[in-house]
């Protein structure tokens, strides 16, 4: 039975009844992984109670100092308003996100992908991106379900995202590495890449928006043909602590 | 009874699938884990052949929630069950019941990985997409560790099987899939 299965299903992508399994088995996804999340900050609150005493005293001291700051922060606000301008990162409100819950984990172990409680019922459909903070890529979805969809990381092997260098405006591939690293591919020879270059999504193939942060530059080496150049890329968020993300459901027209 | 039996899967399944995989943030601690120790327990009180049902029904469970192709792990438990019925008879007389389940729990997740990597392997031969991963992409001092961590769950899972089995006077050698 059990290789009869395997034989009608193993070619497709889809298995038979699976939106029904992942909509009846969503409750209890959501009501486990809120569990754990109470739990790991419950827990988080407790191994940190003998460093509170210090902790209080310490931040008395910096409150002070950033009481002196706070005057700061306006110049401060313009000036990042700048930068954004000049590493043309889109700002976050220019997009229509939908927020999701990370409700679980492929349960094989030999993927990263991430299943959020936001499906197709909600609008959320394949190839969308799904970032975080300030719109911050991380992955793509990847098999939107009616009530749960599952999510491709970057650093994904079979991940790939077309983006750009903000400081050269060279044009690359973003491509994972086994779920260890992410490297961007495909630059040419000519252009030259700085550690700490930012990148984002180019917007080439309107698949994903351009504007999205991915990581920043580190490490360039020619490739094996010695026809292009590749770099590592830093990754600005631990994917292991995301908890909620967004999904960009469209552009908004400005 | 046999409901107890169906809960305590369900409750495994979701501390795996939405509880460990998110909060231990090691890729080591995710897959399969806890529920694999369920069935491997169950396999290791029992009669195999008569489990085969479960074996085939807690893998489709799990293939619906993997990237896998489905009827992978369905495939994978029912292999799990024929070997290890084939050497438990000769070992389970020894004396040393926990250590014969540790042992059986550790290297039972092992053959599991193994049987999943040779599965991907197939598909990605046949053409079929698949998130890959190479041997030497491992980390084996983690991978042991995580073998180690769930192996020792599984004692636990064990026991309490063990416990709610006798309180509840349940007889998995009468277990018939139409009734779960």
């Amino acid at each position: 039975m059990a290789v009869i299965v395997f034989a009608i299903f193993h070619n497709s992508s889809k298995k038979p009844f699976e939106g029904f399994v992942h909509a009846i088995t969503k409750p209890f996804s959501c009501f486990f992984s809120d569990a754990g999340r109470f739990t790991y900050n419950r827990f988080s609150f407790f191994s940190s109670i003998g460093t509170l005493k210090k902790d209080n005293s310490r931040l008395f001291e910096e409150n002070l100092k950033l009481k002196s700051q706070i005057a700061l922060l306006g110049d401060i606000k313009k000036e990042n308003n700048e930068l954004r301008k000049q590493i043309e990162l889109a700002p976050r409100d220019s997009f229509k996100l939908k927020a999701a819950m990370v409700i679980g984990r492929d349960m094989s172990g030999l993927s990263d992908d991430f299943i959020i409680d936001a499906g197709s019922n909600g609008g959320v459909r394949e190839q969308m991106a799904v970032v975080v903070g300030e719109g911050i890529l991380i992955g793509k979805v990847k098999k939107a379900l009616k009530a749960t969809s599952y999510v491709e990381l970057i650093r994904s092997k079979n991940s790939r995202v077309n983006a750009e260098i903000t400081e050269s405006g060279a044009k690359g591939i973003v491509r994972g590495q086994y779920g260890t690293s992410v490297i961007i591919d495909m630059i040419p020879q000519t252009v030259e890449i700085n550690k700490g270059d930012p990148i984002i999504t180019s917007g080439v193939g309107s698949i994903l928006p351009r504007g999205l942060l991915v990581g920043y530059a580190q490490d360039p080496m020619p490739t094996a043909d010695q026809l292009f150049q590749q770099a590592s890329l830093i990754l600005p968020v631990d994917y292991e602590s995301i908890r909620m993300v967004w999904i960009v459901t469209s552009v908004k027209n400005k | 009874m046999k409901k107890i039996l169906f809960i305590i899967l369900i409750i495994l399944f979701f501390v795996q699938y939405s509880y460990i995989s998110l909060v231990s943030g090691n890729p080591y601690f995710r897959g399969s884990g806890l529920v694999a120790t369920l069935i491997i327990a169950l396999f290791l009180r029992e009669n195999v052949y008569r489990l085969l049902w479960w074996a085939f029904l807690v893998g489709l469970l799990l293939d619906y929630f993997s990237t896998t192709s489905f009827g992978t792990y369905a495939i994978i438990f029912i292999i799990l069950a024929g070997i290890i019925e084939i050497y438990k008879t000769k070992f389970e007389q020894s004396g040393h019941k926990m250590l014969f389940v540790f042992t059986n729990m550790f290297f039972g997740l092992i053959l599991i990985d193994i049987f999943l990597l040779v599965m991907l392997k197939m598909d990605i031969l046949l053409g079929i997409p698949r998130e890959g991963i190479f041997v030497s992409d491992i980390n084996m001092g983690w991978y042991l560790i995580s073998k180690v961590f769930f192996a020792l769950l599984g004692i636990g899972v064990y026991v309490l099987l063990d416990k709610v089995l006798r309180a509840f006077d349940l007889d998995v050698r009468r277990l018939k899939i139409e009734n779960i």
